[in-house]
């Protein structure tokens, strides 16, 4: 070996990391070579500088290891437990979701909630909250009792001719429908004629004599 | 490192996994130093090194039941401390060292130069934190704790050559950064 290649194994010489053979080479020659001696040298003198480097003087207490200890296992406890109630309960929402195939549906003037295969139900109409005061006032006298009765009523009869309403402009439409489809069947059946006259006329006019036939 | 065959460690250990106090006390007593060594020299000084170390032995004592005599003691503490000291140097970015009171209070080696060896151990400090933290873990281990560079692999998971490459580098640079600031290997003082 030269003394480029002794040079680059003088460290893990020095820190006794080389396999013997190696070794015993550097070593030989470190004791021919002055320059390379040098070197290692220098490296000594550099490893002694490096071990000026002195850690602060730490105690620490046993005690106070295994108290902290005890600390943090009962976080991670709690936090495992309180982790196994919220993915829990996720997993409980999400299974009566689809087991009940719930839906909730929300349009302008209505949230429709429905479950299992009969999700079409009835729309509920959204009421405004009852204003704040309603609820601080004392209770209705029975004088009135008749006219709020006859309130509900109302809103009662309302919601059926409302109802019957919806049904009978359901029914207008399904029969519009109908009517519309009759026509466009109509309308094919028109063209389907035209084409048959535009094409029995172009035979007529520009039909050419077969051979043997007369013009 | 210890041979896990019939060293206090290896003793130690087991009695402290039969749930013997003692013997975690007789633990941390042997193992505090080298830890306060391996993470000041991590960390720098300036990194509440006390605070450090009990995380260090809080962590080993939640991870008694993990622990396995395949290997020894030693491997298993010092992969726990590489990872205190990674985690704090990512809580503080590598900030450049500075000289704090535990350092001025440190003893010096020869009594009739104290204030050069605060100053060499200064300049040792500050060139070991410009270090990036792969090449400085490797120079710490291998320097100061004396872990071969095989032991060091089964330690951070990489291969040898790797380490020794970086071991490499990383002395080099030391002893540049060293002699720029007038501490070169032939002078013994600035």
């Amino acid at each position: 070996m030269n003394c480029t290649q002794i040079r680059d194994q003088l460290l893990a010489w020095q820190y006794g990391e080389l396999p013997d053979p190696e070794r015993a080479l550097v070593e030989k020659h470190l004791e021919a070579c002055a320059d390379c001696r040098e070197q290692s040298l220098a490296w000594q003198e550099f490893r002694r500088k490096l071990d000026a480097f002195r850690p602060p003087t730490v105690a620490v207490d046993p005690a106070m290891v295994c108290q902290q200890a005890v600390q943090r296992q009962d976080q991670r406890v709690r936090w495992w437990r309180r982790t196994t109630v919220a993915v829990t309960a996720a997993a409980a929402v999400v299974l009566i979701v689809v087991g009940l195939k719930l839906e909730l549906r929300v349009d302008a003037t209505h949230i429709i909630l429905g479950w299992g295969d009969s999700a079409r139900v009835p729309p509920v109409n959204i009421e405004p909250p009852a204003p704040a005061v309603a609820q601080t006032q004392p209770p209705i006298p029975p004088a009135y009792g008749e006219d709020l009765q006859l309130v509900k009523d109302l809103v009662r009869v309302l919601a059926r001719e409302i109802q019957v309403r919806r049904s009978e402009q359901q029914e207008e439409l399904l029969r519009l429908q109908t009517r519309f489809e009759t026509l466009l069947a109509q309308a094919y059946d028109h063209l389907a004629g035209n084409d048959r006259d535009v094409a029995a006329l172009y035979a007529a006019h520009f039909r050419f004599p077969k051979k043997g036939e007369n013009p | 490192m210890d041979d896990p065959s019939g060293n206090p460690d290896t003793e130690l250990s087991r009695a402290w996994q039969r749930g013997d106090p003692a013997a975690f006390a007789a633990l941390v007593r042997r193992w505090q130093q080298p830890m306060a060594r391996f993470l000041a020299a991590m960390v720098g000084k300036n990194g509440n090194i006390q605070d450090l170390c009990q995380e260090v032995f809080l962590r080993v004592f939640l991870a008694r039941a993990r622990y396995r005599e395949t290997g020894a003691f030693s491997s298993w503490i010092y992969r726990i401390a590489c990872n205190v000291a990674r985690d704090a140097c990512r809580r503080r970015h590598s900030k450049p060292l500075q000289l704090s009171n535990q350092e001025i209070n440190a003893p010096a080696l020869r009594p009739d130069a104290p204030c050069e060896h605060q100053e060499l151990a200064e300049a040792v400090a500050r060139a070991l934190a410009e270090l990036p933290p792969a090449v400085r873990e490797v120079v710490v281990l291998r320097h100061y704790e004396a872990l071969n560079f095989k032991q060091m692999a089964l330690l951070l998971g990489v291969p040898a050559s790797t380490l020794r490459s970086r071991f490499e580098a990383g002395m080099a640079r030391l002893r540049t950064r060293l002699a720029q600031q007038g501490w070169s290997p032939q002078e013994n003082r600035r």
